[in-house]
């Protein structure tokens, strides 16, 4: 029982991962926080299942089709509310990314209705039964492709140029294009991986609980800010151990305290980690309050 | 005055005692995106003092106010030290706990919400308006007015200047909260019931937005952009069903032509059109 719930938890904390990893990737590149990606998540969740409903196309090209949409919706979000938005202003863009947040939630409702929508099963006959605990066919997806999307942007952050790029242009964005980098190509690449991942993530969540609701964006954005208060902010590391760390918490208090009290005690442990350690659990330049 | 008029005048008046009470945390430069859970704070607490303990309803406001302040006290306390970012994400996360609270508590029967609060008159909402006005007047002539100004202008500088600016900004995040609980105890006794939905994201986000429509410079910038955006959903119906929609776009499309607000100088004065190749990628500081 304990194995099965521990199982689950990092289930979900690796698809918590995949946005919060989108939310750090923005964060790095440009400072900011782009609020709308938890709706750009839902919406490409939805359309995703819509797909995967209307046409009857095997799971991984509704997937593909899902991060794409992401992707784009990322980049549209972009424009919409960074690329012209005065950067004099810091609260400009988080205000622009919540409305567009507002926007894509009611567009969802208004073309596709308010009522949840129904994820179908994928590999339902496979059962990996593992002795301790047994995994589903579902559930190894989802464990497969949210592993394959991390490892796959480590290894590009790490080993492309454009990854080097990114990275470059985190630590510091002036001198990276005094050196010749396109700063802001890289930025609206980190715009578009940021929201694959979330579109993946969106689909692999509706995936893992069998349904999406169009309310679902809001409560996506408000864990990823969890996870990355707690691993720190723009800290690739600390917002994957984070992000397992709060899935764990919240499945075990599902499983053996009660559902009302996850989003509490991971909102309390938020707030006594913001008071003792503001740079966050995993987080190591200790400057974070001058940086951010 | 007919019910119509009258309904009309609380709401705007409720509205605009949230925009004033907003801005004066905002005119030391500390945006919160939780602002609502000092209202649900202010209107919880007056409505069980109203209901259960029989208090009258002034009463029970100062009380909401009061208790509404100590929460802003300690949330500020915690989070001005941080940056802007992490000021916005704890606000967010205090407003979804308290939300999570109430509708956890049988006491005011959670989810389900309290019924029964009257009590809210126009008098009543014009005075505390009016009495919100008189502070904000005051304030903004006098030694602390200008610290509050010199600490959103450049927070290194007032320190450097000798301002307490840990203090001064608790202190005004205190104010602003109690204000707002004021608000919430008025609109929990004119909407005479309050469910935790009342006090979500969506009406956090458009108390700022009342804020950044009118400009954050004058404080009369936030009651006129209050005023606006709570008569327009009145007299336009159509609005309704997009309210959403519009309110979104307007966050954007305001965020892009005036940062500023529609009232108070951006910098160099005027409408400034965004830059298609923007001057500088990102300003270091320190």
């Amino acid at each position: 029982m304990l194995a099965q719930q521990l199982f689950n938890g990092l289930l979900l904390g690796a698809t918590f991962c995949l946005v919060a990893l989108g939310f750090n990737l923005v964060v790095g590149a440009m400072d900011r926080l782009n609020f709308a990606l938890g709706e750009t998540a839902m919406l490409s969740a939805v359309l995703g299942a819509l797909i995967m409903t209307e046409t009857r196309v095997p799971f991984l090209v509704s997937f593909a089709a899902a991060t794409l949409i992401g992707g784009g919706v990322a980049v549209a979000v972009y424009y919409v509310s960074f690329r012209f938005v005065s950067a004099d202003f810091p609260t400009a863009s988080i205000l622009s990314s919540l409305g567009c947040g507002l926007v894509l939630t009611a567009a969802v409702t208004k073309a596709f209705g308010s009522h949840q929508r129904s994820v179908p099963d994928v590999l339902s006959g496979v059962r990996l039964d593992l002795g301790a605990f047994t995994v589903s066919g579902a559930q190894l997806v989802i464990l497969l492709l949210a592993t394959l999307l991390t490892a796959g942007l480590y290894v590009f952050l790490e080993r492309t140029p454009w990854g080097t790029a990114i990275r470059a242009v985190s630590d510091d964005a002036t001198m990276s294009g005094l050196l010749g980098v396109p700063v802001q190509r890289v930025i609206l690449l980190t715009f578009a991986l940021s929201g694959v991942l979330a579109g993946a993530a969106g689909l692999l969540t509706g995936l893992a609980y069998h349904s999406i609701s169009p309310f679902d964006g809001f409560t996506t954005t408000l864990t990823a800010l969890m996870i990355i208060v707690l691993g720190g902010l723009g800290s690739v590391t600390g917002g994957v151990l984070a992000a397992l760390l709060i899935g764990l918490i919240q499945t075990l208090t599902v499983a053996y305290l009660s559902a009302t009290l996850r989003d509490l005690i991971v909102f309390i442990l938020v707030g006594i980690v913001l008071l003792v350690r503001p740079q966050g659990l995993f987080g190591r330049n200790a400057g974070v309050l001058e940086r951010v | 005055m007919s019910s119509f008029n009258e309904a009309v005048v609380l709401q705007v008046g409720i509205n605009v005692l949230l925009a004033l009470g907003y801005w004066i945390a905002v005119s030391t430069g500390k945006y919160s995106f939780g602002h609502t859970a000092f209202m649900a704070i202010g209107a919880y607490t007056a409505s069980i003092l109203t209901l259960n303990f029989s208090w009258s309803l002034p009463l029970a406001m100062g009380a909401a106010g009061v208790t509404a302040a100590v929460a802003g006290a300690l949330i500020g306390w915690m989070a001005l030290r941080l940056s802007l970012l992490y000021l916005a994400i704890i606000t967010f996360v205090f407003s979804q706990l308290v939300n999570l609270l109430i509708s956890q508590w049988d006491y005011v029967d959670g989810a389900s919400g309290m019924v029964g609060m009257t009590g809210t008159t126009v008098p009543l909402v014009l005075g505390c308006v009016l009495l919100v006005v008189g502070y904000l007047v005051l304030l903004s002539r006098s030694r602390l007015g200008l610290a509050h100004k010199a600490i959103r202008e450049d927070e290194r500088a007032a320190m450097a200047s000798g301002l307490r600016i840990t203090r001064i900004a608790v202190g005004a995040f205190a104010t602003s909260a109690a204000v707002t609980g004021v608000a919430g105890a008025l609109s929990a006794h004119q909407l005479m019931v309050i469910t935790p939905e009342l006090f979500g994201p969506h009406q956090a986000l458009v108390i700022i937005l009342y804020c950044v429509l009118g400009g954050v410079e004058y404080f009369w910038g936030a009651a006129i952009g209050a005023i606006v955006l709570s008569l327009l959903p009145i007299y336009f119906d159509w609005l309704n069903e997009w309210y959403e929609i519009v309110y979104g776009l307007l966050f954007v499309a305001l965020m892009i032509v005036r940062p500023q607000g529609l009232i108070g100088r951006g910098g160099d004065g005027g409408i400034r059109l965004p830059r298609l190749v923007p001057r500088r990628e990102r300003e270091s500081v320190g």
